[in-house]
């Protein structure tokens, strides 16, 4: 359910975005301010290279500005905005005729996960699981990393989902188990690799 | 042994990903709004269609009608490149003519108050791209509706036609019925143009909302073949409300050679369009969805009468056509 703050936000960017019709090219300024991350992060984790990363997310917001008679007051800007982001990236990636190496990595800040310090053990393991889950996520597909990210690294809803990736909200479900069912089988596989590895290692 | 299972259950594994989007140590995130202000400030337009980003449509390899085992490769395969690029800017454009009309509730009134007509969306482009002129686009689900509509200075003349698809297909006008078939699936009264007569073949499409119903003519002595259509008349109608349709079912982009003449045909208002080739899209109206068909057209006569919007396409000239319109009842 869209709570105050959601709508808050929305109406918003209503306003920005009607501003931005009329020729504002301040209030399309805030809007790129306040989506320019997520639409760099998500460029990024289809294209792996920040420089890229960084043309495509520009070119989006450049796109989406001409596309603006297009949007519809009412909807939410932000999926509307990452499915354009999405595409630009994707494009940008088959235009450039080559698959990029996403260089994932994982912040060595422990405050991330709010806690506190693990023990060694504990965080070694922790560890472990999250280099493996890393592993596993670098080599999905772009539409199942998407679906992933979405959900877990940005927190979208299920209707902001459908938006972003254009299709029906019933449908992000069966695309989000399916990515999550393709993602535990490369996480195990790994896991698997990675025992049978120290097997052969400790003799 | 190591836990061959990283993690047993759905929740661990979510609560694994939440954890992991937490940390994952992106780029830094450049400041994008200076750039893109700059960008726009200079008029710098998108590198290439918007169209291919808002609708993620998918980049369909074109092939052939009746592929044949065996046999040379038609000409008109080696033109497919030609016709992407033509689709691309042409729906280049169409982000010119959505840029030009405001589409906010009380401007969709006003705008079809001005220019256009119920259902009916009609804006100015700057130009149509040399590339986008000799051809037809391809309407979806068409196996190949790739119809070259005028020659094109750097490609070969054709020697021979392939049997061209369906006019149905090729102009994605929907399903194909018989006259009094459509007539039974539609709310309104489907008009037919008597001084020609019934029409070779009708259509009926589920969009707009309401339906829209398409009467096909051959070419004939009296009706000869328009190169956008490759049929001799095309009269499409539909139920163009604005508050059930949606504030645009049918766009059209003029490039500067093209003419627009506002004329009244039985009673109704309307628009004659002619000269250089426009740009002929419709929208789909569930959500915010444009529909991938996009074309050239010539001259096309577009008037209300009723409760419909009607458009007739073909290659007479203004007189003809006026006459034949009055005769659609």
């Amino acid at each position: 359910m869209e709570g105050i703050e959601d709508t808050a936000i929305r109406e918003h960017d209503d306003v920005l975005v009607e501003q931005a019709r009329g020729g504002d090219a301040s209030a399309y300024g805030r809007l790129v301010e306040r989506y320019q991350e997520v639409a760099f992060r998500i460029a990024y984790l289809i294209l792996g290279d920040a420089a890229e990363a960084e043309d495509a997310a520009q070119e989006a917001f450049i796109k989406a500005y001409y596309a603006l008679p297009g949007f519809h007051i009412g909807a939410a800007f932000r999926p509307w905005l990452l499915r354009i982001v999405a595409n630009q990236a994707r494009n940008q990636r088959r235009a450039g005729g080559r698959r990029g190496a996403l260089a994932l990595r994982v912040s060595v800040d422990e405050r991330a996960s709010g806690g506190a310090a693990p023990s060694p053990e504990v965080g070694a393991v922790a560890e472990e699981r999250r280099q493996a889950l890393l592993q596993a996520i670098r080599g999905l597909r772009d539409d199942d990393r998407l679906v992933v990210a979405y959900r877990y690294f940005f927190d979208l809803s299920e209707a902001e989902m459908a938006g972003a990736l254009g299709c029906a909200r019933g449908t992000v479900k069966s695309r989000l188990s399916r990515a999550l069912g393709r993602l535990r089988e490369a996480v195990t596989s790994l896991g698997i690799a990675e025992a049978d590895r120290r097997e052969v290692a400790d003799g | 042994m190591a836990d061959r299972v990283l993690f047993p259950s759905e929740t661990e594994l979510e609560q694994a990903l939440t954890d992991l989007g937490r940390r994952v140590a992106y780029p830094p995130t450049p400041d994008l709004a200076d750039s893109v202000r700059r960008h726009l400030a200079d008029g710098r337009q998108p590198r290439q269609s918007f169209w291919h980003s808002v609708l993620a449509l998918p980049r369909r390899r074109r092939r052939p009608v009746l592929p044949r085992q065996r046999r040379p490769r038609p000409f008109w395969e080696s033109w497919l490149p030609l016709q992407r690029r033509a689709a691309l800017g042409l729906v280049a454009l169409l982000v010119i003519v959505g840029a030009v009309v405001a589409i906010s509730p009380e401007a969709r009134t006003a705008v079809a108050d001005r220019l256009g007509l119920r259902g009916v969306q009609i804006g100015q482009v700057p130009a149509l791209p040399a590339s986008a002129t000799p051809t037809v686009a391809t309407p979806p689900g068409a196996a190949s509706a790739v119809v070259p509509a005028v020659s094109s200075a750097t490609t070969p003349l054709p020697t021979a036609s392939p049997p061209p698809p369906s006019p149905g297909v090729r102009l994605g006008l929907g399903q194909r019925l018989t006259l009094e078939q459509a007539r039974g699936r539609v709310a309104f009264l489907v008009l037919v143009p008597n001084a020609l007569g019934a029409p070779d073949e009708t259509y009926l499409l589920s969009t707009p909302a309401g339906g829209q119903v398409a009467l096909v003519y051959y070419p004939r002595p009296d009706l000869p073949e328009a190169s956008t259509t490759g049929v001799g008349l095309l009269l499409t109608e539909f139920q163009a409300d604005i508050h059930t349709v949606g504030p645009i079912a049918i766009g059209k982009g003029l490039p500067p050679g093209t003419r627009l003449e506002e004329v009244q045909v039985n009673g109704g208002r309307g628009y004659w369009i002619d000269g250089d080739p426009h740009v002929f899209f419709f929208r789909d109206t569930r959500g915010q969805q444009l529909s991938e068909n996009t074309r050239l057209a010539s001259n096309v006569l577009l008037w209300e009468q009723g409760p419909l919007t009607l458009r007739l396409e073909s290659s007479l000239p203004k007189d003809a056509v006026l006459s034949i319109a009055a005769s659609v009842q």
